[in-house]
């Protein structure tokens, strides 16, 4: 069952916060995640799929079937919150038989369903305990099956995960993953954690002030992203101003540089995107290395993260995985210099946006 | 950093002013409670004697007998009414996105400060001791006083504890499960509420028996509550007074245990425990 979303606004007060002409769609098994800062609108976009919210204009679909004011309890989705929201005067059993309590399904039928469910996010052993005396974890997998157990339509995970320590947050993205597989449905997973999206998302929207910048595929996202904006927010990233010179040449603080290919009018001002593990760091000078010298040196087991400054002035974050290298100079190969739309505004016109707002067929 | 320092002064001070304060709140009641079995007590510290004739006196005494079963029955009405009002309005005061729902909450909780009870007394004795209205002194006459007095503490006790729980994401949790408003109203909201009820409806019970202010007002000769037929206690002997206080004080102390034991923070000591 797909999810569509059409030109969608929804704003909480008369020009205040909310989003604006968000156009997405979610395919059929497909796990998209929405990404971006604090108050950018991406749990409104869950609010409004959920039914909790109704949109100002546009339209949202849910199997090709227009949801209008359809309240949330008709519209058969799961949905997983941030704070888990389970019944606490309700045992692990109840809390997973509550959906299929109110939809009438036969007490054996039910029994058997919730057993299966609980066996699923394996909690079987605790049914009858109460959720005040689970760890975040485990609740978080009730959460999971008792948004599951009825067979919705789509999932939604509202930042399931946020409330989770590091280890476990990684477990549960694996798991979370593996049961979204096993029933194949649509889900929606908002959360403010790049690496958590990266990881676990077929496709990945990026939102920003109500608008959604960029839908990609992880790579996509990392490798062309589609404006400053969108570089900044995932992954490490240098940025530098720009103006372009020619169709491989750009000029920046760092000097004229050669870039990757890119579809920029001579003179326009663009943004430069150097991703710090694309630079080379080297002991000794090579053809177009330039001399460094290390400001910071960050060990993280596979990689050290350096910040390094040019003599000229400007610094960059680059990356290395040789632990015992001493770096003296940097190479930044052409392709390693990305020309990307410095914003939103001028990102569509002269550059296609490496992005699709569909799912892949 | 060493916190000894910060933390055993304070501890020492506020151990000092809890025992002031419990000296200053149970000497009083000790005294009465040597009264009421007390001899004869006149101009000496303690009374002579001990005797248990004041009790005799007082379990005999019809006034006194017909006040304290007024006392109760008007307390049980007042504690299903302020229920039966005050549980559906919490839940919407608690729900509302409208201001001015918001501000007649507001208004609502601070009404026992804004209008006192002999003030709310002087209304009530206005409104309905009219030839339209001729109230005054009947029994649901003081029920109804009751609970416009006692209603407010039980909105703060009911509308903390649905914020506390977070029964707005529990409702929406509810919502998209497919859950229709009575069903998460039944469902998940009153069992929800169930602790807070107990010691609500406990704290109203402890206002209604022990009120005198506003009952003095409009009760009338016929429903006499206990708190009034008391205060003629004191013209007689001391003893007799002491008497009949404890029965007051044990009504108040078995609301304010009760109370006690039915809070949240208490029963989840009592689950922690377990």
């Amino acid at each position: 069952m797909t999810i569509a979303l059409e030109a969608v606004s929804f704003s909480y007060q008369p020009g205040g916060a909310g989003v604006r002409a968000v156009s997405m769609t979610i395919g059929d098994g497909e796990l998209m995640a929405v990404i971006g800062p604090s108050g950018c609108g991406k749990s409104t976009v869950l609010k409004l799929i959920a039914g909790f919210l109704i949109p100002q204009s546009g339209r949202i679909l849910i199997g090709g079937q227009d949801m209008g004011a359809t309240p949330p309890r008709d519209r058969d989705l799961g949905v997983v919150f941030q704070s888990y929201a389970l019944f606490p005067h309700m045992s692990l059993a109840e809390n997973v038989g509550y959906p299929l309590k109110l939809r009438h399904i036969p007490r054996e039928d039910a029994r058997r369903r919730v057993d299966e469910a609980l066996a699923m996010v394996g909690l079987a052993a605790l049914a009858d305990r109460s959720p005040r005396s689970l760890s975040g974890g485990q609740q978080q997998r009730v959460a999971l099956a008792r948004a599951l157990v009825f067979r919705p339509r789509a999932l939604l995970l509202d930042e399931p995960l946020s409330a989770l320590d590091a280890t476990l947050r990684s477990e549960m993205r694996d798991e979370i993953r593996r049961l979204q597989r096993q029933y194949g449905i649509a889900t929606l997973h908002i959360t403010h954690d790049q690496e958590e999206a990266l990881s676990m998302a077929d496709r990945v929207a990026v939102m920003r002030a109500g608008e959604v910048l960029q839908v990609a595929t992880p790579r996509e996202l990392y490798r062309t992203p589609v404006n400053r904006e969108v570089a900044a927010f995932v992954g490490h990233a240098n940025l530098f101003e720009g103006t372009v010179v020619d169709r491989t040449r750009v000029s920046t603080a760092l000097g004229e540089l050669a870039c990757a290919p890119h579809g920029f009018a001579p003179r326009t001002t663009v943004c430069v995107l150097i991703r710090p593990e694309a630079i080379t760091v080297c002991r000794h000078p090579v053809p177009d290395a330039v001399p460094v010298t290390v400001l910071r040196d960050r060990f993280l087991g596979s990689v050290r993260r350096l910040d390094v400054q040019l003599r000229s002035g400007p610094t960059l974050l680059a990356e290395t995985t040789e632990p015992d290298l001493d770096p003296q100079f940097i190479v930044l190969p052409p392709a390693a210099v990305q020309v990307i739309a410095s914003s939103a505004a001028n990102a569509g016109s002269d550059t296609p946006r490496p992005s699709s707002l569909h799912p892949p067929d | 950093m060493s916190t000894r320092g910060l933390t055993g002064r304070p501890t020492g001070l506020s151990t000092a002013a809890l025992a002031i304060y419990a000296l200053y709140l149970l000497t009083p009641i000790a005294l009465i409670l040597i009264g009421s079995v007390g001899e004869v007590w006149r101009n000496t510290l303690l009374p002579n004697g001990v005797t248990g004739r004041w009790f005799e006196q007082l379990l005999s005494n019809r006034t006194f007998v017909t006040a304290f079963w007024t006392s109760l029955w008007v307390c049980g009405a007042t504690v299903v009414s302020c229920v039966v009002i005050g549980t559906p309005l919490a839940y919407v005061l608690a729900n509302t996105r409208s201001r001015l729902l918001a501000v007649i909450g507001r208004v609502i909780y601070l009404s026992p400060v804004a209008a006192p009870a002999v003030v709310l007394g002087f209304g009530f004795m206005l409104a309905f001791s009219s030839e339209s209205l001729p109230f005054l002194g009947s029994g649901w006459l003081m029920v109804a006083a009751h609970t416009v007095l006692c209603l407010p503490y039980l909105l703060q006790v009911l509308i903390a504890d649905l914020k506390l729980q977070g029964m707005a994401e529990l409702e929406r949790a509810a919502e998209s499960l497919g859950a229709g408003f009575w069903q998460r109203f039944v469902d998940i909201v009153l069992p929800g509420l169930v602790h807070s009820l107990a010691s609500a409806s406990i704290l109203v019970a402890a206002l209604s028996i022990g009120e005198f202010q506003l009952t003095n007002l409009i009760a009338g000769f016929l429903h006499r509550t206990y708190p009034i037929v008391l205060l003629q206690a004191f013209y007689g002997a001391t003893g007799f007074a002491c008497a009949a206080t404890v029965i007051l004080l044990v009504l108040a102390l078995a609301a304010a245990v009760g109370g006690a034991l039915t809070s949240r923070g208490a029963t989840g000591v009592r689950a922690g425990l377990a």
